[in-house]
């Protein structure tokens, strides 16, 4: 009797071995092929720490022209056009003479011509004709003709230079605010950069302080019609960071001021009540 | 017919066991050392390896040494047949805040053998509103459905202009 038992518990064992066989075999060619991959990769990362941060440097990516560029070639066949235009050397007419530039916006405006010649003047505005000149773009100093497929500039005459002035200054020293953000020129940065007392005559400034650490500048004043009332800045604002960097010092500050020349975009990170606001600024 | 079965149950289990066994964390460490090949840093603060799944918590992303993403949860399941990628809580830099959302709930990348094994599903969950698309990996497409209200349209116009109105989403497609 036990010896039927056993007999018994053997075969049961054997069929059992043998129905697992082919799972255990498989089992095992995946460990062993998951193996072989193991040998053949990377066994530590050698750098697996936060590499340091750099400060980024704030540079307003002009998205839109770019992006288009590369993604449609035919708008991209258009910018260089339009690119090779404001860099190429035009060819300056000779019998006009530019008495008077009135510019209004950007390649916007009018302007009083007349032919040397004559002492009669003509007042044009963008897209008119004179002479088959169509008149193409306005800018402070000189104006672009267009005429059989060419570009010809005209040169504001120097003695009506002296005239016209009061309208170059306009657009060196403007402030514009296309939808949110501001155009500011140059020129209106650079005459308070050069002369800091200036700065100083219209705004007075002073250190927040948290935790003994200087968290931001607030602005205590702001004189009446100030540029910086223009620029969007008010009273009590508290100005946090300049194109990303945070001022936590007056070196930070200071530092900032030297770099302003270089900058051509700036974009202020400001505290106003309980929000935060932010004040993006185009040099042109 | 039982034959049939019998092979296919093995064929099941080898691969079941291939995922198993599979070193997820050196695949992993290979991936990295690409990535950084084009000057992308990911590092982790927690990496599981869960046998049919790999977690990776807390993820930084660098672009040139520049923080761009901070990523709470990654994970990436597979069950032989189906297969998705989940990034949840994804922080983008402020530098990025013009192009992308700030806060992107969860991004799902998906395969399913079944649906169409030449394709995977994506899947955005914004703050407010979604994205939904798929790749086409036979015809080298991307096409992603915005599902968003104006706001977010005008508030990241420089993406967004890139979509076209397409009855109630706004459509992108991109061959690549």
């Amino acid at each position: 009797m036990e010896s039927i038992i056993l007999m018994n518990t053997n075969i049961d064992l054997n069929i059992l071995l043998k129905k697992l066989l082919p799972f255990i075999i498989i089992v095992l060619l995946a460990m062993v092929i998951n193996l072989i991959i193991f040998l053949f990769l990377p066994k530590v990362h050698f750098a697996d720490k936060s590499p340091e941060t750099k400060v980024i440097e704030y540079i307003k990516y002009k998205f839109k022209e770019n992006f288009e560029e590369s993604s449609d070639e035919k708008h991209k066949s258009g910018l260089e056009t339009q690119n090779s235009n404001t860099k190429k050397e035009y060819e300056l007419i000779s019998n006009i003479v530019l008495k008077l530039i009135y510019k209004e916006k950007e390649h916007s405006g009018w302007i009083v011509i007349s032919e040397k010649s004559s002492t009669e003047s003509n007042i044009l505005g963008v897209d008119d004709e004179f002479n088959s000149y169509r008149l193409k773009k306005i800018f402070g100093t000189y104006v672009v003709f267009s005429k059989n497929a060419k570009e010809y500039k005209l040169v504001l005459s120097t003695e009506n230079a002296k005239s016209s002035n009061t309208e170059d200054k306009q657009a060196i020293f403007s402030i514009r605010k296309i939808d949110d953000q501001y155009q500011l020129s140059r020129g209106l940065l650079n005459s308070y950069t050069k002369d800091s007392k200036k700065i100083w005559k219209e705004i007075s400034i002073r250190e927040i302080k948290k935790n003994g650490k200087i968290d931001g500048f607030k602005i205590l004043r702001i004189k009446n019609k100030s540029v910086f009332l223009e620029l969007g800045l008010k009273q009590n604002d508290i100005i946090k960071s300049v194109n990303n960097i945070k001022l936590k010092s007056y070196a930070d500050a200071f530092n900032l001021y030297k770099k302003i020349d270089k900058v051509k975009n700036i974009k202020f990170v400001v505290l106003r009540g309980d929000k935060e606001v932010e004040l993006e600024y185009e040099i042109e | 017919m039982k034959k049939l079965l019998k092979y296919l149950l093995y064929l099941v289990l080898f691969c079941f066991m291939m995922i198993v066994f599979l070193p997820k964390l050196n695949i992993y460490y290979l991936g990295l050392e690409k990535l950084q090949a084009s000057k992308v840093k990911l590092v982790a603060q927690n990496v599981e390896d869960n046998y049919i799944s790999f977690d990776i918590e807390n993820l930084d992303a660098y672009f040139n040494s520049i923080n761009v993403a901070k990523i709470e949860s990654t994970s990436i399941h597979t069950y032989i047949l189906s297969s998705s990628l989940t990034l949840s809580n994804i922080k983008a830099n402020d530098v990025l805040k013009t192009f992308i959302p700030e806060y992107i709930k969860k991004v799902t990348i998906s395969h399913n053998l079944f649906k169409d094994p030449f394709q995977l599903d994506l899947q955005l969950l914004f703050k407010k509103g979604n994205a939904f698309g798929h790749i086409d990996l036979v015809k080298n497409k991307i096409v992603i459905n915005l599902d968003v209200s104006n706001t977010f349209i005008r508030k990241y116009k420089n993406i967004t202009n890139k979509f076209k109105k397409n009855g109630k989403y706004y459509t992108y497609e991109y061959q690549y």
